[in-house]
């Protein structure tokens, strides 16, 4: 995942999942699960905490 | 008085002849020897008691019947001594039929058990005993419960036996012996990276399970096929600087299973660099010690480079560096140019780099995807093909959603990424050999429409035994469709890697 060129994230699914839109040269929809198991989302965690990304809460 | 000196020479005596009475020389030789003088003309006995005989130097003794001997032969050159058998020493190259008992040592210059006979013959030691040279080094003990210890090396063209009682082997000879995966790059489901592709300063993921990246310079990472490394073909994987300062480039593998404290483990690879800081390292995450091969001599040609340690007892997980890196992981004097390649890396027990073992494609493809599946990878056809479930509204609500199967169960919960957008939709057509775009398909009726007012950008979803993606106000336009056929050019994988 392409941490470096996340253009948005969001909770979707009820807070199960952060969905992401990536930008850069190799635009894609992302879909994390909220699961500490997945080292995708351990990393958004650290991006969060370091202030470095802010996720959106679920609609 | 007369003299009593008589010539002898035709004298003839029945009876015994008193020796005082004959004089010195009265006997020669020459009369003894007369072969008219028998041993029948001679008394039974011959009491030479206190006299010395001498006999001449060159035949002195010829018997051809036996001699009884009740003291000790001594300073006797037996060599030529003949024994029948059941006797116990031969004449050089003869049989010995009997046996040797000595208190002392026997010296020999070759001992031949059974050489050129057809039976069996044993070579005994005493319990405990050794063969070897005393002095120095006893090489092989039989010991009394019939084991063998040995001091040296066993040489050998080959073993028999099941092998069944036989410890401490596996280090050095078992299978599945290689906790690297993808270890000869054979799997590459992000991308063929067939020709340099730029690497970044974040670590990612281009071949299956290396991560690469680079510190204060720039790099690019290449995968060769058909590559010769110690004479055999093989895949490489290069990384390469492209700007020259004090940094490095590296690719990192960690390991999943937490099974190496207190073990020793060795991490080997041929390698090919220009740099004397080309190198690989185990790091203990747990313990966070690192341990590196020796560098490489920076000659342009492979060179096995190899690293053994003892892991700690907190050793934890096992991360493994590759690339021109210091000791420590950590940044060197690198020039633009500078590269590393490397094949056969592997990760063992024990403290021998052992040769690399090779996996097939299959068995390596379905370890790869326990960490990443992208269904698209060597299918075989231009398209992925997935049922749907979809949901078509008159409005703008309607709704798709279909499984992907995994062919393995993935390591974690995935994350889903694709690169699907309305823009890619194909209305009439399956998408061509490398199409980054999809379509919905009509069981033998033919192509549906896009509608709804959202984006298929908004797929999403993810799993671990099996993916599930769907999205809201997007559907077929028709009130019917059975596929989405997802183009092989188009991104659309799960992601479970470490």
């Amino acid at each position: 995942m392409d941490y470096e060129n996340i253009e948005s994230a969001k909770y979707t699914f009820e807070n199960e999942s952060i969905f992401c839109v990536i930008g850069g040269a190799n635009p894609v929809s992302v879909s994390v699960p909220v699961n500490t198991g997945n080292a995708d989302y351990n990393k958004l965690m650290e991006m969060v905490a370091d202030g470095d990304l802010a996720i959106a809460e679920a609609v | 008085m007369a003299s009593k000196a008589r010539d002898l020479s035709n004298f003839i005596s029945t009876a015994a002849i008193d020796a005082s009475e004959i004089g010195t020389g009265a006997i020669t030789t020459d009369k003894i020897a007369d072969t008219t003088i028998t041993h029948a003309k001679l008394h039974t006995t011959m009491d030479l008691s206190g006299k010395t005989v001498t006999l001449p130097t060159i035949n002195a003794l010829d018997v051809t019947n036996n001699i009884n001997v009740g003291g000790t032969v001594d300073g006797v050159d037996i060599q030529a001594l003949n024994t029948t058998a059941g006797d116990a020493l031969p004449k050089a190259g003869g049989a010995m039929t009997g046996g040797i008992t000595s208190t002392s040592d026997i010296t020999v210059g070759n001992a031949y058990i059974s050489s050129g006979y057809s039976q069996f013959a044993n070579l005994r030691v005493p319990n405990n005993g050794y063969i070897g040279t005393p002095t120095t080094v006893n090489a092989l003990q039989i010991q009394s419960n019939g084991n063998i210890a040995l001091t040296g090396t066993v040489t050998a063209t080959s073993f028999t036996g099941s092998g069944a009682a036989l410890t401490g082997v596996r280090d050095t000879t078992g299978g599945r012996k290689n906790w690297i995966i993808n270890g000869d790059f054979q799997i590459s489901q992000r991308g063929a990276y067939s020709s340099a592709t730029s690497i970044t300063s974040s670590s990612v993921y281009y071949l299956d399970r290396f991560k690469s990246k680079y510190n204060n310079i720039s790099g690019t990472t290449v995968r060769q096929t058909n590559q010769t490394v110690n004479g055999k073909v093989t895949n490489t994987m290069m990384l390469t600087a492209t700007a020259g300062s004090n940094g490095r480039v590296e690719s990192l593998q960690m390991i999943e299973d937490e099974v190496f404290n207190g073990q020793t483990v060795t991490v080997s690879a041929w390698v090919i660099s220009n740099s004397a800081s080309a190198r690989l390292i185990i790091h203990q995450n747990g313990a966070n010690i690192q341990t590196s091969s020796n560098a490489h001599t920076g000659g342009g040609a492979y060179e096995l480079l190899k690293a053994t340690v003892t892991c700690a007892s907190n050793a934890g997980q096992l991360h493994i560096y590759t690339g021109i890196q210091a000791a420590a992981t950590g940044n060197v004097s690198i020039a633009n140019g500078d590269y590393f390649k490397m094949g056969f890396l592997q990760l063992e027990l024990g403290s021998v780099a052992t040769d690399f073992e090779h996996r097939s494609y299959g068995e390596e493809l379905a370890l790869c995807q326990r960490y990443f599946y992208n269904p698209l990878y060597n299918l075989g056809g231009s398209r992925g093909s997935f049922n749907i479930d979809y949901l078509v509204s008159s409005g703008n609500n309607g709704w798709i959603s279909f499984t992907v199967p995994f062919p393995v169960s993935m390591r974690a919960n995935s994350t889903f990424s694709h690169s699907l957008t309305p823009a890619k939709f194909l209305g009439s057509a399956a998408p061509a050999d490398g199409a980054d775009k999809f379509s919905f398909y009509i069981q033998n009726q033919g192509y549906a429409g896009l509608a709804g007012n959202g984006s298929i950008a908004n797929l999403s979803g993810g799993g671990m035994t099996h993916g599930i993606v769907g999205t809201y106000y997007v559907s077929p336009s028709s009130t019917s469709a059975s596929h989405i056929f997802i183009g092989n050019g188009c991104t659309f994988q799960f992601d479970a890697e470490l």
